[in-house]
């Protein structure tokens, strides 16, 4: 139960990376038309 | 929608690109602007459009179109890039065959047309083809491009807030399941400790930075002395923050997760109300007419092409067929039909000669004008109108009820706290006193007041613009719900604005479509839509030549026909027989009533709004609609003042009104009622000024969105009382000491479950009105 000191950190490192990365991917506009992505797979291109 | 197959001659065929009415054993074309549409589907090998299409494409229509305005952007590898939206795309196999023929276009690199707005992201290599290259492309299969609408940055912001305050809220409260099952079975203090510390880590940047806007809410709040529900919310947010500091040094447990799930749940509102006032502000925007920005100048003997921003008062700029007239000035010289539909909402052209006026953003349909500039820039018409949007909008955010109790809040919950404070410390410790204090404050924050205005705003904007009508704000929802007369204009809102064929011979009509499917004018639209609707096939016309203003000659089966206008409401055609004309037919037309306006106007009554038709045109033609509308209140011959006038009366007597309208003559009856909707079919300046549009060429738009407006007023006021009852059974609890971390965890979220629920029942709540 000891390893919680070290996975707990760890935990928080890489939850921290994918928080940075929404905000990355929020900057470069991915998330302004959620409604295009949808459509656009149903199409045969 | 599929490509036609042959047909025998009797039969009618139809134009394969645009599905108008043809007659004839081929199948042609209707047009040349159709032809060239399906050559360039066809050369870029995009058949398949045409078997998997759901809806029919607009005509081409060959309208010159204005590309300077697109913004354009260099990128570093030497290509451009360029934005606009795009008008017309009906199915998503327009959006489909508009994206493929641009990717195929020479010089095109990268393209990316949006499914759900229209708006296209177009990079290319300028020296391979010039922007209006790439805009034309789009022209010629019949779409419309426009500017776009700049993207609003403050939703960017508002969603990463509401990302980090979502992720440290599910993992605080991961940590918190750990610490509540350690009530029960008791947990070692190192790693409670660790959990705890954990928990403070997580919760800082939330507290620090995602619940920013609440803490500058509350900030501003209390420097102007207009209090808001952010200062119960920061109030709450701060001492949370702060017991949980020194909870954690204290080794004992904190309200993180209560705190982590309120700041999530705040900003979800918040975003929601957001993403709300976009799409309204996006939906006028499309519906708004764009200025020119290029302009012909007279210089000497020639003529210069300047940016409209040159021009000076008194210049001399020419406008010709299919172009828009770039400033408000006076015809020098010419003679044109030119549509004013951005101030008239009216779409027929109007002849205008010298000494005439004419305003910014009319179109002139026929013939060439030279303009003497009288207003530029920021006094034209068009850009006051633009300049009154961005008052309204801001007009838009007003004082919602939750936030006028917010003084009352504050003052209850620190007297309520300190009194239990007081007990507490008497009849026990100074270590209890504080925590129970703690306690009032924490479930004494509004999270679920806070949360039902902006919720139940959001749904009734979403259910009202489901049914056709489109409005700004949530305040104007709330307004709309508290009318009880409704002002309605005639031309363009109760009629549909545009003639309509109510009598002519079959025969007549037939060989008049012939002629009229080569204008564009109202008549010869209502003309060929009332031979296809009678099923009649169409002929090919030959040497068909339209006379500005006057009518059309031609050549149908052999015989030589001529349309002219003959008394108000009537044509006539004229059948060339050894030299000379002879009256062969006539057709009636009427500017009829929208089909559904006696049942949108019943409905309104059984709402019991009170209908009233206000025109500017005669009184026996407005009686005549008045009484097939089943409106008893007409009244005539009105000029806007007298318009707004009206409503100024009607609100002296204590009425709440609303009014309907869709021309420039309705600005001000728009802007004078609580609240002003204007047709979508109307004029660019009435959308501008109104607090919301009917996108539909219909009336009952108008019904339904009163409708929700009163239900979701209902929701509001339930809501209300919901988080208000809450409110006092939980900080009643709190102040008796009951209240603990594990209790407010379970407590605090049921609210908010509470009022979003209430939130989600107006769609269905809508709907049981309905039936």
């Amino acid at each position: 139960m000891s390893a919680l000191y070290f996975l707990i950190p760890l935990a928080l490192a890489l939850g921290g990376t994918f928080v940075a990365l929404f905000v990355w991917a929020v900057g470069r506009g991915q998330f302004d038309d959620l409604d295009d992505a949808p459509e656009r797979m149903l199409r045969d291109d | 929608m599929n490509a036609p197959l042959p047909r025998s001659a009797s039969e009618q065929a139809s134009c394969p690109h645009c599905g108008t009415a043809v007659e004839g054993a081929v199948d042609l074309y209707c047009c040349a602007g159709c032809e060239l549409a399906a050559q360039i589907i066809e050369g870029a090998g995009l058949e398949a459009y045409y078997a998997d299409r759901e809806a029919l494409p607009p005509r081409p229509t060959g309208r010159r179109l204005d590309w300077a305005a697109l913004p354009l952007e260099r990128c570093g590898d030497g290509s451009s890039e360029v934005r606009f939206s795009i008008d017309g795309l009906r199915c998503a196999s327009c959006t489909w065959v508009t994206e493929h023929v641009l990717a195929r276009t020479e010089g095109v690199l990268e393209v990316h047309v949006s499914y759900a707005s229209g708006r296209a992201t177009v990079r290319f290599d300028p020296e391979v083809v010039p922007v209006e290259g790439v805009v034309q492309r789009v022209a010629a299969l019949g779409y419309q491009p426009r500017p776009a609408t700049s993207e609003s940055r403050a939703d960017r912001d508002l969603l990463v807030r509401l990302g980090l305050a979502s992720f440290v809220a599910a993992n605080v409260m991961l940590l918190s399941a750990s610490l509540y099952a350690g009530w029960l079975d008791g947990i070692d203090d190192g790693f409670a400790q660790l959990f705890r510390w954990t928990q403070l880590v997580l919760a800082t940047p939330a507290v620090m930075w995602a619940a920013g806007p609440f803490f500058r809410g509350a900030v501003q709040g209390l420097r102007r002395g207009r209090l808001s529900m952010d200062l119960p919310i920061a109030v709450a947010i701060g001492v949370m923050f702060v017991h949980a500091i020194a909870s954690t040094l204290l080794h004992t447990d904190a309200y993180l997760d209560s705190l982590c799930m309120l700041i999530a749940l705040l900003l979800a509102g918040r975003f929601l109300e957001a993403r709300g006032k976009k799409s309204a502000l996006e939906a006028a925007s499309a519906l708004a007419s764009r200025l020119p920005t290029r302009a012909r100048r007279r210089v000497g003997q020639g003529i210069e092409t300047v940016p409209v921003a040159e021009l000076a008062l008194g210049d001399q700029v020419e406008v010709g067929a299919g172009e828009e007239v770039p400033a408000d000035g006076r015809v020098c010289v010419g003679v044109a039909d030119v549509q004013m539909a951005l101030v008239t909402g009216e779409a027929a052209p109007v002849r205008l000669h010298p000494g005439d006026a004419v305003v910014a953003g009319a179109v002139v349909e026929e013939g060439a004008l030279t303009i003497t500039v009288e207003a530029l820039a920021d006094d034209t018409v068009g850009a006051r109108m633009a300049r009154q949007l961005a008052q309204a909008t801001d007009r838009g955010s007003g004082v919602t009820v939750a936030d006028r109790l917010a003084p009352w809040f504050v003052g209850i919950t620190v007297v309520v706290a300190g009194g239990a404070f007081g007990f507490w410390w008497w009849i026990a410790d100074f270590a209890t006193a504080m925590q129970v204090a703690v306690a009032v404050l924490v479930t004494a924050c509004p999270c679920a007041l806070g949360l039902s205005m902006p919720l139940a705003a959001a749904a009734g904007l979403g259910a009202a613009a489901r049914r056709g009508a489109i409005l700004r704000s949530g305040d104007a929802l709330m307004r709309l719900a508290e009318v009880d007369q409704v002002a309605l204009d005639k031309t363009g809102t109760v009629t549909g604005g545009e003639p309509q064929v109510i009598a002519a011979d079959d025969e007549v009509l037939r060989v008049a479509a012939g002629l009229e499917r080569h204008s564009g004018h109202p008549i010869a639209r209502a003309i060929v839509s009332a031979a296809m609707d009678r099923g009649i096939p169409i002929p090919v016309g030959l040497d068909v030549f339209e006379r500005a203003g006057i009518g059309m000659d031609g050549r149908i089966d052999g015989m030589e026909v001529r349309i002219r206008a003959g008394q108000p409401g009537q044509v006539v055609l004229f059948k060339r027989v050894d030299g000379t004309d002879i009256e062969w037919g006539r057709i009636r037309l009427q500017d009829q009533r929208r089909s559904d306006a006696a049942e949108a106007i019943a409905s309104l009554q059984r709402m019991r709004v009170s209908p009233a038709l206000l025109t500017g045109d005669r009184v026996a033609v407005a009686q005549a609609i008045g009484t097939e509308a089943g409106i008893g209140d007409v009244l005539a011959e009105l000029s806007p003042d007298d318009k707004r006038d009206w409503v100024r009366a009607r609100q002296a007597e204590g009425q709440r009104v609303l009014f309907v309208g869709d021309g420039l003559n309705d600005g001000p009856a728009l802007t004078e009622a609580e609240v002003g909707l204007a047709m979508g079919t109307g004029a660019a300046s009435s959308v501008l000024v109104a607090d919301g549009v009917v996108a539909q060429a219909a009336l009952a738009p108008v019904a339904s969105a009163v409708r929700v407006a009163r239900v979701a007023r209902v929701v509001v006021r339930t809501n209300l009382v919901r988080s208000i009852a809450y409110n006092i059974l939980a900080v009643s609890a709190a102040a008796l000491g009951v209240v603990n971390p594990l209790v407010a965890a379970i407590l605090m979220p049921l609210s908010s479950a509470l009022v979003i629920a209430g939130a989600l029942g107006v769609e269905r709540r809508v709907r049981r009105l309905q039936s």
